[in-house]
C-alpha cells in the first residue's frame, strides 16, 4: 500500500497498457483496409462494434459507483479503466468513421463522443491536479472550520474596532456587511470578488470597490500613522490590521476552495448528460446504419 | 435443656428457607411439636437484608437458575421481600426464636450443644449454620480507616443531603449506595479496576447510566486505590481522602467516606465450632462437601459463609440442606443444566461425581469451591472430541436433547471432530480453554515457516494470551483424540480472575512462562523457564507513561504483554516516532546487549502491560536455547535498520507521530484518507450508509488532518476495544478476522457510545431496507437511489428504540469495506499498524 498513487498509476497502469494495446490493434485493423476507409467495411464494423461496446461499458461506471455492495473490482479500478478506455475510444471512434464527416446523425454521435471525452479529460485533469492544490490551500482545515474561523475574525475585528473612532467602526462594519463570498454555482466558479465598502461614515450607501479587501486595508493603513490617535488606539489599529489581513488571506483561500470544489462537481454536469445523449444518438446511429445494408 | 433434631442458626435467606423446608416436613409427618428451631440473634428476620438501604432493589441473580424454596423470592424492593418472607414464616408456622444469639456450638453429629448468650443450652442432632458475613465488613486498610465519618454501612441514604461523599468499592453494595446517595449529593465511586466486572447485571447497567447522566453529580474514578484518609475541616468538609490513580495522586475533600469492600467471615466464631479453613487468607471459605457438610460431621454451612452470597442460591441451599439431613438425596437445582452440559462425557457418572472428579483432576478448579465451579461450568461451553465415524451419532444425541428441552434453557455440550481446529492462528477470539481430559496440540509457525507443536494435557489451559492481550490467537489449537475441553467466555474469566488471586497469579505465571518460552527459548526446559518466570516483574502503564526515556541508563528489557508502545527519538529538538512495538515484541534489549544508554524513549500509547527482565533472567534464558540470543540480536538489528530508514523518510514531517496522536497505536484496522487524492465526493460516506441501513458510520469531514493524511471519525477496531468493556447485553463481539461489531442483541444502553474514546459509535433508530439503484432508475421509486418515497416502517422502527451502530468493516460483504472499494480515486485506505512504515516511504 502506498500513498499518493493516482488512478493513472493504479495497478501499475495495467489498464493503460491494455488500452495502448487495444489502440495498436485497432490501428492495425485500420491499416488493413484496402478500400477507402469507411464505417461500412468489415474493419469499420469491427471498430464500430468495439467502440459501441466500450461506450456502453464506460457508462456502466455510473451504475457500478452506486452498487455499493458489489464485489466486482473496486471503483478505483473501474475509474482507472474508464479513463484509459475513454481515451483510446477517441482513436477507435475516429478510425471507425474513417475521417468521413457530414451533417448527419453519424457525425452527431461522433461530436457528442468527442465532447464527452474532452470533458472527461478536463475532469481527469481536475482530479489529478486539484486535491493537492486544495490540500495546501486548506492547510488541513475543513470548509466548516474555515467558515467558523472567518466568523471569528469578523467578530474579533468588530470587537477591536469598538474601541476606535466611529469612522473606523463604520468602515469595518460596512466591509464585513458587503463582503461577498460564494453564491450560486456560476458565482462560485467565477469566484469574482465583488466586495464593497463605504469609507464615509456620513454616506453608508456610498459604496466603493473593496476587491481583495484592498480599500479597507488601505484605509486602516493610512489611519495608523496619523497623530490624532492615542498610543492605545495605535495598538488597537495595529491589531485590527493584523486580524483584517488574516481575514483577507482566509477569504482568498475560501474563494479558491469553493472555486475548485465546484469545478470538481460541475464538469460532470457536462460529462454525464452528454454521455446519456451519446447513448441515445448512438442507438439511432446503429439502427439507421442497418437501413444502408 | 430443649432438644431438637435440627437447629438452624441465622434467619437470613438460607436459614429461613431451611426452616421453611423443615416446617414443611413436620407438617407432612403430622408432628405437633417442631423437630427443629431457627435461632435469630436479632429481633427481626434477615438482619443483613433488613439493614439494606431503604427501598433497595434486591436482585434475583443468577437468572439461569430456578428458585427452589418454600418461600417466595423474586426481584423486588427490600421492604416487599421482607414482607413476603414474614408472611411465609407465619403461614408455614416456622418455629423461630428471636433474640437468641448463639455464642458457641460444641460436639458433633447426634450430640450438639448450642450455647446461647443468655446462658441457655439447646441440644441438637444436626446444626445448620447460616450466619452470613454480617457485622464483619472489610475495612479500607489505610491510615484513617476508623475515623468517625468513615463508615462501612449505609441504611438510609436520605439522611445525607448536599454533601460530597466518596464510596469505595465496585461491588453491588457500593454501586447501590453510591446511586442512592447521588440523588441528593455529589458522589464519587472509587473502582480499583477499569471495569465493574463483579457487579450484577442490573447494577452494572444502572451505574454506567449514572456515570453517563449529565444531570447527576456522579463520577467514577477507575483504576484507583485509597492511600490515606485524614480529618480536614476547611470548606465545610470533614475529611480528605488521597487516591492513587493512573494520573497520579488525587485528593478529594469530602464529608463522608463509605467503604463497601465486602465482608470477611466471622472466623473466630466459626473456628471455635471446630470448623477448619483451608488457608489464613481473610476471604478463605471453609471446606465443604457437595452437601454443604463441614469437617465437623453433622454441622452444615450454607449461604454467604459457604462462599456464595447470592440470595437465590442461599435459599436453594437452605431447601437442599434440610433434604440432605433428612436423607433425601435430591439433586441441586442446576442439575438439569449441568447434566445437559455433561451429555457427551464418557464417564456415565452423576453430575456431582463429575464435578468432584474435575475438582480433583484440574489444579485450577481446586482453588474454587464446588459452587463457584458449578457457576463456571454453567457459563462455559464444554467441547468433546470424537473420531469422524462417531460424529454423526454424537450430534444425533445432542439434537435429541435439544428437542426434548421444552423450556429451551439447556445448552448441551458441543461435539468437535478429532483433528478439528478449536481456533486458528490470527483468529480474533478471546475465550479461555481448560483441558479436562485428553490432549490438545498447539501449533505455532516459526519464521522459517516450520510448525512447532506443543501438546497440552489434562489440567492445562490455553488461550490466556488472547484473553490478556486482546491480540489475535498466536497459533492453531487442534483437538486430539478423546479430549474434553471447557471454553470459558472472557467476561466470566475476568470475573473469576478478579475475585480469586490464586487463579490470577496462576494464569499470570503460565502466561509469562509461555511468553518467555515462545520468544526466547522455544526448545528450553519448561520447568527451568518457570523458575526464570518467577524472577520477572509484571508492569502496568497507562497511556502517556514512559517505560524509559532517551538518555537514561537502562538495565532491563521489556517483553510487551498487551498494548502498544511508541518508540521516539528527539531529532533536532523534535520528537520523531521511530516505530511501534506491540504484544509479544521486545523493547529496550540494547541495554542488555552492551549499550546501556537508551537511544530512544518508549511511551505507552494505550494501556500497556510488560514483563520486565533483568540481565540475569535474560542470561538464564539464553542459556536455555541459543536461538534466544540470535533472535534478540536480530530483533535489535532490524529495529536499528528501520530506525535509520525512518529518520530519512521522516525528516520533513512526522506523519506517524500524528497517527499515534490520533490513537492509531491501538488500532488494528483504521480508515485514513490520502488528501492528495481525495476529491471530496463523499462516496465513502454514501457507500457506508447504503450498506448499513442508511446510517453512515464514518464522518470524513470531521476528521483531523496532517500533511497529506486525514483520519476520519471512524472505528479503528482497537486491540482491546474500549466499547467492549461493560456491554451488559454482551452484544459487542470481535469476528475471527478482527472486526469489532455489534449484534442484534444490543439493548441501546449507550455504554459503548460513552466508552469509545474516538466518538465513532452512535445511537440510532434501526432503518428500513432500501430500494436498489435499478428500481430508482427504471421504476422511479424514491427521490434518490435507494430512497423510499414514504417511510411506512418508520414508526415501527422508532418504537424499538435506538440501538448502537458502528463500523463493522463490512465483514459481511465479500469484497471488503465499502468505503474503500467505492472511492473513485483510491484516496480512502484501510491500514493496519504494520503498514505505517509504508506510509512513510512516500517522499
Amino acid at each position: 500500500m502506498a500513498l499518493n498513487k493516482n488512478i493513472l498509476l493504479f495497478n501499475n497502469s495495467m489498464y493503460g497498457k491494455i488500452a495502448l494495446g487495444l489502440g495498436i490493434v485497432c490501428s492495425g485493423i485500420y491499416m488493413t483496409s484496402e478500400n477507402p476507409a469507411n464505417g461500412g467495411t468489415w474493419q469499420g464494423y469491427t471498430l464500430g462494434t468495439l467502440g459501441a461496446l466500450i461506450i456502453v461499458w464506460l457508462t456502466l461506471l455510473g451504475i457500478r459507483k452506486r452498487s455499493y455492495r458489489s464485489s466486482l473490482g473496486t471503483v478505483q479500478g473501474w475509474t482507472s479503466a474508464h479513463v484509459y478506455l475513454g481515451l483510446v475510444l477517441l482513436l477507435i471512434g475516429t478510425l471507425h468513421c474513417g475521417y468521413q464527416f457530414g451533417w448527419n446523425i453519424h457525425t452527431l454521435a461522433y461530436v457528442l463522443m468527442v465532447i464527452v471525452i474532452v470533458s472527461g479529460m478536463y475532469g481527469l485533469w481536475l482530479y489529478l491536479m486539484l486535491p493537492s492544490a486544495m490540500e495546501s490551500n486548506r492547510k488541513n482545515l475543513s470548509r466548516e472550520n474555515m467558515l467558523r474561523q472567518f466568523d471569528s475574525f469578523n467578530q474579533e475585528a468588530v470587537i477591536i474596532a469598538a474601541d476606535l473612532p466611529i469612522e473606523i467602526q463604520n468602515a469595518v462594519g460596512s466591509a464585513i456587511k458587503h463582503t461577498t463570498l460564494g453564491g450560486g454555482t456560476l458565482a462560485q466558479i467565477r469566484a469574482k470578488d465583488s466586495s464593497r465598502v463605504s469609507l464615509d461614515a456620513t454616506a453608508p450607501l456610498n459604496l466603493v470597490d473593496n476587491r481583495d479587501q484592498k480599500a479597507l486595508l488601505s484605509y486602516i493603513a493610512h489611519e495608523l500613522p496619523k497623530p490624532k490617535h492615542s498610543v492605545e488606539q495605535h495598538e488597537k489599529l495595529q491589531a485590527l490590521l493584523d486580524v483584517l489581513s488574516q481575514r483577507k488571506t482566509l477569504l482568498n483561500s475560501l474563494r479558491l476552495d469553493m472555486h475548485w470544489q465546484t469545478l470538481l462537481h460541475v464538469w460532470l454536469v457536462v460529462h454525464i448528460p452528454f454521455s446519456i445523449a451519446l447513448l441515445g444518438v448512438l442507438t439511432a446511429h446503429i439502427i439507421s446504419v442497418f437501413f444502408y445494408w | 435443656m430443649s432438644k431438637y433434631h435440627i437447629v438452624i442458626i441465622g434467619s437470613g435467606p438460607a436459614g429461613l428457607s431451611a426452616a421453611a423446608r423443615a416446617a414443611y416436613h413436620d407438617q407432612q409427618a403430622g408432628r405437633t411439636e417442631p423437630s427443629y428451631v431457627l435461632l435469630e440473634g436479632f429481633s427481626r428476620i434477615s438482619k443483613t437484608i433488613d439493614e439494606y438501604q431503604k427501598g433497595k432493589h434486591v436482585m434475583a441473580e443468577p437468572g439461569f437458575i430456578d428458585l427452589r424454596s418454600d418461600l417466595n423470592f423474586e426481584i423486588n424492593t427490600r421492604e416487599r421481600i421482607l414482607d413476603e418472607w414474614n408472611r411465609g414464616v407465619q403461614e408455614s408456622k416456622v418455629n423461630i426464636r428471636y433474640n437468641a444469639e448463639v455464642v458457641g456450638v460444641e460436639g458433633s453429629q447426634g450430640d450438639f450443644t448450642i450455647n446461647l448468650k443468655n446462658g441457655e443450652k439447646i441440644s441438637a442432632e444436626f446444626v445448620v449454620l447460616g450466619i452470613g458475613l454480617q457485622g464483619n465488613p472489610r475495612k479500607l486498610g489505610v491510615a484513617g480507616e476508623d475515623l468517625s465519618d468513615v463508615a462501612y454501612t449505609l441504611s438510609d441514604p436520605d439522611e445525607f443531603k448536599e454533601q460530597t461523599i466518596v464510596v469505595i468499592g465496585a461491588g453491588d453494595a457500593a454501586i447501590e449506595n453510591a446511586l442512592a446517595l447521588a440523588r441528593n449529593n455529589k458522589v464519587y465511586i472509587v473502582n480499583r479496576r477499569s471495569e465493574f466486572s463483579r457487579a450484577k447485571e442490573g447494577n452494572l447497567n444502572a451505574v454506567l447510566a449514572a456515570i453517563n447522566n449529565k444531570r447527576l453529580d456522579f463520577s467514577c474514578i477507575y483504576d484507583a486505590g485509597v492511600s490515606e484518609v485524614r480529618e480536614y475541616t476547611q470548606d465545610g468538609c470533614k475529611l480528605q481522602i488521597d487516591l492513587k490513580t493512573p494520573d497520579g495522586l488525587k485528593t478529594i475533600s469530602c464529608h463522608r467516606v463509605i467503604g463497601r469492600l465486602g465482608a470477611i467471615a466471622p472466623r473466630d466464631f466459626v473456628e471455635k465450632c471446630g470448623i477448619t479453613f483451608p488457608s489464613d487468607k481473610p476471604d478463605a471459605i471453609p471446606v465443604l462437601s457437595s452437601k454443604y457438610e463441614s469437617n465437623v460431621p453433622g454441622l452444615y454451612i450454607i449461604g454467604a459463609l459457604a462462599g456464595y452470597p447470592l440470595i437465590k442460591q442461599a435459599m436453594n441451599q437452605g431447601y437442599d440442606v434440610i433434604e440432605f439431613i433428612l436423607g433425601n438425596n435430591i439433586r441441586p437445582v442446576d442439575h438439569e443444566l449441568l447434566a445437559a452440559r455433561f451429555a457427551l462425557l464418557p464417564y456415565h457418572r452423576d453430575v456431582e461425581e463429575v464435578i468432584e472428579l474435575l475438582q480433583q483432576q484440574i489444579p485450577m478448579f481446586r482453588q474454587m469451591n464446588a459452587l463457584l465451579l458449578r457457576e463456571l461450568l454453567n457459563e462455559s461451553d464444554l467441547h468433546v472430541s470424537f473420531p469422524k465415524a462417531e460424529m454423526a451419532e454424537a450430534q444425533r444425541s445432542l439434537d435429541q436433547l435439544v428437542r426434548n428441552d421444552t423450556r429451551g434453557r439447556l445448552r448441551p455440550s458441543i461435539a468437535v471432530m478429532e483433528g478439528d481446529f478449536l481456533f486458528r492462528n490470527e483468529d480474533y477470539s478471546n475465550t479461555f480453554f481448560t483441558i479436562l481430559e485428553g490432549e490438545v496440540d498447539i501449533r505455532v509457525k516459526n519464521k522459517e515457516g516450520k510448525y512447532l507443536t506443543f501438546t497440552l494435557g489434562p489440567g492445562q489451559f490455553f488461550g490466556e494470551m488472547s484473553l490478556i492481550s486482546g491480540r489475535p490467537r498466536n497459533g492453531d489449537a487442534i483437538a486430539k483424540k478423546d479430549c474434553i475441553l471447557l471454553e470459558t467466555p472472557r467476561r466470566t474469566m475476568l470475573k473469576l480472575v478478579n475475585s480469586n488471586d490464586e487463579i490470577r497469579l496462576g494464569i499470570d505465571w503460565v502466561f509469562i512462562t509461555r511468553a518467555l518460552q515462545g520468544f526466547f527459548a522455544p526448545r528450553g526446559n519448561v520447568f527451568d523457564i518457570r523458575q526464570i518466570a518467577h524472577a520477572t516483574k509484571l508492569n502496568r502503564y497507562v497511556k502517556g507513561d514512559y517505560l524509559y526515556k532517551e538518555g537514561e541508563r537502562g538495565d532491563k528489557l521489556f517483553l510487551i504483554r498487551s498494548g502498544t508502545v511508541n518508540l521516539q527519538k528527539n531529532i533536532g529538538g523534535v520528537p520523531i516516532s521511530l516505530s511501534q512495538a506491540k504484544t509479544a515484541q521486545v523493547i529496550g534489549e540494547m541495554a542488555l546487549l552492551g549499550s546501556p544508554l537508551r537511544h530512544e524513549s518508549a511511551i505507552a500509547v494505550s494501556q500497556v502491560e510488560t514483563i520486565e527482565l533483568s540481565q540475569d533472567a535474560l542470561n538464564a534464558l539464553f542459556a536455555q536455547d541459543e536461538v534466544g540470543r540470535t533472535k534478540v540480536e536480530e530483533a535489535a538489528a532490524q529495529r536499528l535498520l528501520t530506525n535509520t530508514d525512518v529518520q530519512t523518510y521522516n525528516q520533513r514531517n512526522n506523519r506517524v507521530s500524528f497517527l499515534m496522536d490520533q490513537g492509531l497505536g491501538e488500532a488494528t484496522n483504521a480508515l485514513v484518507i490520502d488528501t492528495k487524492l481525495c476529491v471530496g465526493c463523499d462516496n465513502c460516506e454514501v457507500a457506508c450508509a447504503e450498506t448499513h441501513g442508511g446510517i453512515s458510520r464514518l464522518n470524513r469531514k470531521a476528521g483531523v488532518g496532517f500533511a497529506d493524511l486525514q483520519v476520519p471519525v471512524a472505528c479503528r477496531h482497537c486491540e482491546i476495544p474500549h466499547c467492549m468493556k461493560d456491554c451488559p447485553a454482551n452484544a459487542i463481539h470481535r469476528a475471527p478476522s478482527g472486526e469489532v461489531f455489534i449484534d442484534d442483541s444490543c439493548i441501546g444502553c449507550g455504554n459503548c457510545e460513552s466508552n469509545c474514546v474516538y466518538d465513532v459509535i452512535h445511537m440510532a433508530y434501526p432503518q428500513r431496507e432500501k430500494n436498489s439503484v435499478w428500481s430508482w432508475m427504471f421504476l422511479g421509486l424514491g427521490s434518490r437511489p435507494g430512497e423510499k418515497p414514504v417511510d411506512k416502517k418508520k414508526q415501527a422502527s422508532e418504537a424499538q428504540g435506538k440501538k448502537a451502530v458502528k463500523c463493522d468493516s463490512c465483514k459481511d460483504l465479500s469484497g471488503g469495506p465499502a468505503c474503500v472499494r467505492s472511492c473513485p480515486t483510491g484516496a480512502a485506505k484501510r491500514i493496519s499498524p504494520d503498514q505505517f512504515i509504508d506510509i512513510l516511504k512516500v517522499q
